[in-house]
Order: structure tokens, then C-alpha cells, then sequence
């Protein structure tokens, strides 16, 4: 009978296709469809439909009981996705601090030199019941394994049993080696710290909290991802000002992240705690959510690990925030780009880089003091912004890796030696661009609220969201209007999708 | 242009939408103000012919509100053993995941068409059969031959209602439509249940169930 009700579905879809181009009338049953379906995601139940109609329509505070619910927050959540993209961070954590299985039996392939003298090499398959306290064994076997046609040995120390922080009602078999709880190793480097993690003699400490496996790593990076959501959450629930969102000083935490912050933060490089306070929270309390004051510098989701760890290089983290935050986008010009021969480095000033690069480059400088492909801050007291050192050392040429790396040591150009020595997030930014770094995306925010472009933009997104606008189809008196309405209530996001879906051509559709 | 101009100005006298007109037939017709419009004309002005009437788009519904709303309405979730599939699915049918795809596919494509029958399909079968089981419901498929004719197409209605939030009156042609699948199919298998399966999943394959 498929067939029928496709046949059906057939005919009816041309009726549909004949009366969707016009402008209609919604009744009250569609239009309180229609907003459900906005800000609930779900159709009114029969019961709540009865109750439309007996009210005579959908009214002001049936609407606003809509905007209370939890359903509503996940609306605005989902609808802000599409700003920030938040994806889990595609790259490795750190892979010295992962546990991987072979056999059943989970060992840190990317340490195992350290420990068997063989590479990417697990243990046997051998319980050593001859460890101390801290599971470090107290005698070891030569195995054997074949590589590229040759036997060549290693130390195998064997398994232990170990209950994992991830799941604590059962015990996981681990390489000993990799078990090992204690705090320092027989050189006197730390266990606790990234020094450990090239070392032999140190492991992931006790149920195995400095280290994780594929599936908690997995659950770090979702968490990451999910804490920006959490700011929406947040925003909705607490009725804040949608500038919060980008600029408030919180760092929201749930029971993977603080456990992340405390346990396994200190081993890897591309994260940094943001707070020195931690929620008391399990590791398995996921959907909790506790928000921690940071220090000032912080900038709301803007310089939150997820967008940091998301958007990888400051002119990305840029161009995100003016495509999504202000509405724009750059485009090259017609015919492509052509370099034409200017060697200038400085792509402010370069012909045909500088159509976007003349604004891009002094907003990436917003980011400059997050490190890339990391969500870490870097401050000022680590790297200043101008190192006189680095400056001297770029004149006699035999400069330290910390200024080749960082540092301006190495000019090829004559628009390269005003900078020589500075901290190189800091080149190329003119005199009144250089403190851009210093003040963080806080600042490109604040001017961008008091202008009327960030209030312009998120009307359009919301208007695109509710009305199915695209960005050509856009109303501007009525984006105006609404624009001007949410600047002066100081930038309440749920009066503004009230006062979109309160307005007239919200009942009209087509 | 006057009577828009009224339309609009009395829309917004009122915090509440125009109420549903139960003789209305046509959800493309415009609705009449409700009892509680302030009708009081504000006076006249001069509209030009170019003055744009702003509406909203006509939208498919997306991944998430179609899982939910069938849910809502026959408390059947799509899936296949523990997995949901609207889940499974939801990488084929356009949902963004934000790190390779960052814009939703709402196109009522030959793709969507094909998963939302198949869902249709499966959520209309365990819902009949869920009522089946109780004796009453949206179908009454148990007590149906003892019915009439026009009490078994007051339960099209209703299921009109329920799945695509119209009302319909007498006469309305879809409504006719639907009863004459309806029929159709009962006089062909003998079967009111494949009947009702035909009609419930024609209901939710229909742009009125999946766009708003």
C-alpha cells in the first residue's frame, strides 16, 4: 500500500508546490505549529493545541512559557552551532598521555621506548604479581618480537590489574609499566608533570588519572565542544545579555573537564587550565555544569577552549567572529588573487593580500595572546611582548630556540626591522593596533557593540532563524527596527525573539 | 491594499494570533481576526503599490523536529534494535556535524523523501499496533466495521488535526482525498489496518505534516 501513499504523497506535493509561493494567513493552530516547531523543536501535543484554541490563540504568556523551558534553551543552543561551529578538536590531546589496547591488555604505545626500549610495543600477556605499592615491577622477562624479518628484544614487564577512573566498578588489565603510581622516578623527574612524559620510570598514576584512553578522550574534546554550548544555556536561563556570551570572565565545567584540568592538564601542551579552582565534580557527572570565575583576559566563548581548540589560528579565530558575529565575509577579488611582485611580508600592506589582510591582520592581533592549535594564554610575563634579549641576539644572528620561535630574530625585509625583537603575535601591527593582543577579543567585541554591528548581526541570524530569511531576503526597515529595539534593552536575546515572533509577518507565511 | 493595512494594524491591537476558523477548508485562505481583535479602524493611509508584504519562509522541518514531533504525536521512536535512527541517518539526510559540515540540508530531496517513508512506515505500523492492542485510538482498527462511514472519516479528520494541526470542515477536499485512499485500500485487501497504514503514512509523507 506504499505505493498508494506515495502515489498520494505525489499528488499532494503538487498541491503543496501550487500554494506555497504566495503570501498566507496562518491560522492560530499553524502559527502556534510553526513557533513550537522554532522554539521547541517539537509540534504542540493535542492537548496543548486544545488549549490554543480554547484561549483563542496563542497569547503573549503561552509563549513565554515556551521561552522558560529547557526545550527552548536547546533551540537557541542548536541555532548557535551554526555560529560557532563547535566540533570536537580534531587533533590529538597528547598521545603519550593515551592508552591504547592490544590484546586486551591497554598499554601507551607512544612510550613504550622509554620503558621496553622498543617502539609502539606492548607487554605480554602475563599477569607480574611482583610490583610495589606504586605497581612498579620488581622483575621483568626478554621478549622477543619479529621485525622486518629480524628478532629483536624488549623489556616486558607484564600486566597488572588496575580500576580505572573512567570506569570504577571494574578492573582493566595494564602494562606495568604503564601503571606506575609513583610521583617521582628514580632521576627525580616529577610523574605529575609534562617533564614525564619522555621519561622511563614514571606512569599514569593512581586508577590511571594521568593518562586516558580513546573513548575519554573523546569525552574531553566533546566536553569542550559542549562547554560553549553550556554558555548559551547559560545566557538563556540566567537572562543575561547576549554580549555575555562573548565576553563574560566564566569558565563552565563539567565532571570530565575539571577532572581533565586537574589530572591530565599538566601533561599537555595544548591546553591550559583557565581558572586555579576546580568544581568538585565525578568524572562521570557529564551533565552537570559549574561555571568558575577566570581572570579578566578571558573573553567569554571567544577565548573558551572550545572555540580556541575549533578555530586554530588567530586570522581564524578572526574571520570566524566576522563571518558569524558580524555578518560579513571576506571575498577575493574578481580574477583571483595576483601577486604583483610586491615582496613586502607584511600582508596588511601586500597588493592583493591586503583587500582582506589590511583588516584581518590587526583582528588576529585580538587573539595573539592565545597561543594556536592550543587554547592556552601565553602572558606577558612568559613572553614579553618586546624581549630586548631576543632584539640583541637578531643582530649578532646566534639567537636561542625561545626567540627563533617566537621572536622577530630573523628580518628579511625592510618592513621586518621595526619589529626585530618583538613577540611575533605582535608584528606587523601598527602603533595603534599593538594593544589589540593585550586587551584580547573583549575589546574588538566591545567596539563592535557599541558601533551596532554585532546588534545588527545577531537580529539578522535570529531573523534567518525564525523567518527562514536568507541573507538577500532580508527585510531591512523591520531588521532595523528590531536591531535598534535589542541594542537599547541592552542586548536581551528573548525579547528580541519575542518581539520577531510577536510581529505581524510572523503570522504570514510563504 | 486597505484591507492588509486594516489586517495589520489590528494584529497588532492583540497580544493573540487570529483564531482558527472552523469552516474554514483552506489553510492557504486568510483567516479572519479573532473574537479578541480590537476592530476599531485607526484610520486610513495611503499604501503604495509597492509597499512589500514581509512572511516568513515555508520551511522543512529538520532532522531533530521531525524525530520529535512523530514522537509527540504517536509516541513511537524510529529505530532499529537500541539504535534510533534518525540517528543513524542523520549524516545522510544533511544534519551538520560542525567540524565537515556546518549548514543544514533542508530540501525535501529524493534522499528525505525516501527516510521519511521509511519512517513514516515504521512509526505508522507500531502506532496502529499499539492501538490495536488498547481497543481505542486514533484508527479504531479493532471496532471499525461496526463503524459508519462518517464516523470513520471524522477520524481522518482528527488524525489531520493531530498530525498536521489543520482543522478541517465539510467538504474539505483533502480530507475526500484521504478517504478515498482510504476505501481504496480497504476494499482492495479487506484489511482496515493496511487501510490505516496507507493513510497515516500518507499523512506524515505530506508537506503539511513536514513543512510549516
Amino acid at each position: 500500500m506504499n505505493l498508494l501513499a506515495m502515489l498520494l504523497f505525489v499528488v499532494s506535493m503538487a498541491y503543496a508546490e501550487s500554494t506555497t509561493d504566495p503570501i498566507v494567513e496562518v491560522t492560530s493552530v499553524e502559527f502556534a505549529r510553526s513557533l513550537s516547531l522554532k522554539l521547541r523543536g517539537v509540534v504542540p501535543s493535542k492537548l496543548e493545541i486544545v488549549e490554543i484554541e480554547t484561549r483563542g490563540g496563542l497569547d503573549a504568556e503561552l509563549i513565554h512559557q515556551w521561552m522558560e523551558s529547557d526545550e527552548f534553551a536547546e533551540q537557541v543552543v542548536w541555532h548557535h552551532k551554526f555560529l560557532f561551529w563547535n566540533a570536537t578538536f580534531s587533533n590529538n590531546l597528547e598521545q603519550k598521555r593515551t592508552l591504547v589496547t592490544s590484546s586486551g591488555i591497554y598499554y601507551r604505545r607512544f612510550v613504550s621506548q622509554y620503558h621496553r626500549g622498543l617502539i609502539r610495543q606492548s607487554c605480554s600477556d602475563w599477569e607480574n604479581t611482583d610490583v610495589n605499592e606504586w605497581n612498579q615491577p620488581q622483575s621483568t622477562q626478554t621478549s622477543f618480537v619479529t621485525q622486518g624479518g629480524q628478532q629483536v628484544s624488549y623489556e616486558d614487564e607484564g600486566w597488572v590489574w588496575v580500576t580505572p577512573y573512567w570506569d570504577t566498578d571494574s578492573a582493566i588489565k595494564v602494562c606495568a609499566f604503564d601503571a606506575q603510581t609513583n610521583l617521582y622516578n628514580d632521576a627525580g623527574i616529577d610523574c605529575r608533570t609534562a617533564d614525564s612524559n619522555k621519561v622511563e620510570g614514571c606512569g599514569c598514576g593512581p586508577n590511571l588519572q594521568w593518562c586516558m584512553n580513546r573513548n575519554t578522550e573523546a569525552v574531553y574534546k566533546a566536553s569542550m565542544a559542549e562547554e560553549l554550548s553550556e554558555r548559551v544555556r547559560q545566557m538563556v536561563d540566567q537572562e543575561l545579555p547576549y554580549t555575555d556570551l562573548l565576553t563574560d570572565n566564566v569558565m563552565y565545567y563539567n565532571g570530565p573537564l575539571s577532572f581533565y584540568y586537574q589530572h591530565l592538564d599538566p601533561f599537555i601542551q595544548k591546553t591550559q587550565a583557565p581558572t586555579e579552582t576546580f568544581p568538585d565534580l565525578d568524572f562521570s557527572d557529564i551533565d552537570t555544569w559549574i561555571g568558575v570565575e577566570t581572570s579578566a583576559l578571558y573573553s567569554g566563548a571567544l577565548t573558551a577552549p572550545g572555540w580556541l581548540l575549533r578555530h586554530q589560528t588567530n586570522r581564524g579565530r578572526a574571520n570566524r567572529f566576522y563571518e558569524a558575529f558580524l555578518c560579513s565575509t571576506f571575498v577575493p577579488p574578481a580574477g583571483g588573487i595576483v601577486d604583483e611582485g610586491v615582496s613586502t611580508p607584511d600582508l596588511s600592506l601586500k597588493r592583493g593580500c591586503a583587500d582582506c589582510h589590511a583588516r584581518l591582520e590587526p583582528w588576529r592581533g585580538y587573539w595573539g595572546r592565545w597561543a594556536e592549535v592550543s587554547s592556552s594564554y601565553v602572558s606577558p610575563d612568559e613572553f614579553p611582548s618586546f624581549s630586548q634579549e631576543c632584539a640583541d641576539c637578531a643582530e649578532g644572528g646566534s639567537c636561542n630556540n625561545t626567540c627563533r620561535n617566537n621572536y622577530m630574530v630573523d628580518p628579511v625585509h625592510a618592513d621586518d626591522a621595526a619589529y626585530v625583537g618583538w613577540y611575533l603575535p605582535y608584528v606587523y601591527l601598527k602603533l595603534d593596533q599593538q594593544y589589540h593582543p593585550d586587551e584580547g577579543p573583549k575589546s574588538w567585541v566591545d567596539t563592535v557593540s557599541m558601533d551596532g554591528t554585532l546588534a545588527q548581526c545577531v537580529t539578522q541570524n535570529t531573523a534567518s532563524w525564525l523567518y527562514g530569511w536568507t541573507s538577500d531576503e532580508m527585510d531591512s526597515d523591520l531588521l532595523a527596527e528590531w536591531s535598534n529595539t535589542f541594542e537599547n534593552s541592552n542586548f536581551d536575546y528573548e525579547k528580541l525573539i519575542l518581539d520577531m515572533v510577536m510581529h505581524p509577518a510572523y503570522g504570514r507565511v510563504q | 491594499m486597505k484591507p492588509v493595512l486594516f489586517l495589520l494594524l489590528s494584529w497588532g491591537c492583540t497580544t493573540s494570533v487570529p483564531s482558527d476558523d472552523p469552516s474554514s477548508t483552506d489553510a492557504s485562505s486568510v483567516e479572519s481576526p479573532s473574537a479578541d481583535v480590537n476592530e476599531e479602524l485607526l484610520g486610513d493611509v495611503e499604501l503604495s503599490e509597492d509597499d512589500p508584504i514581509v512572511a516568513r519562509r515555508r520551511v522543512r522541518m529538520n532532522v531533530a523536529q521531525l524525530n520529535q514531533s512523530m514522537q509527540q504525536i504517536t509516541g513511537v521512536e524510529w529505530k532499529s534494535g537500541n539504535t534510533l535512527l534518525w540517528d543513524r541517518y542523520s549524516s545522510t539526510l544533511g544534519v551538520p556535524d560542525f567540524a565537515e559540515r556546518t549548514s543544514e540540508d533542508l530540501e525535501g530531496s529524493v534522499i528525505f523523501q525516501k527516510f521519511l517513508q521509511d519512517a513514516a512506515t515504521y512509526t505508522c505500523d507500531i502506532w496502529i499496533e499499539n492501538e490495536s492492542e488498547d481497543g481505542d485510538g486514533s484508527f479504531y482498527v479493532v471496532t471499525q466495521e461496526e463503524q459508519t462511514p462518517s464516523v470513520l472519516k471524522a477520524h481522518i479528520v482528527d488524525l489531520r488535526y493531530l498530525i498536521h494541526g489543520t482543522s478541517s470542515g465539510e467538504g474539505d477536499v483533502f480530507v475526500d482525498g484521504v478517504w478515498d485512499l482510504y476505501q481504496l485500500v480497504y476494499q482492495r485487501t479487506e484489511n482496515s489496518v493496511s487501510a490505516w497504514q496507507t493513510v497515516c503514512v500518507a499523512m506524515f509523507t505530506h508537506p503539511n505534516f513536514y513543512t510549516y
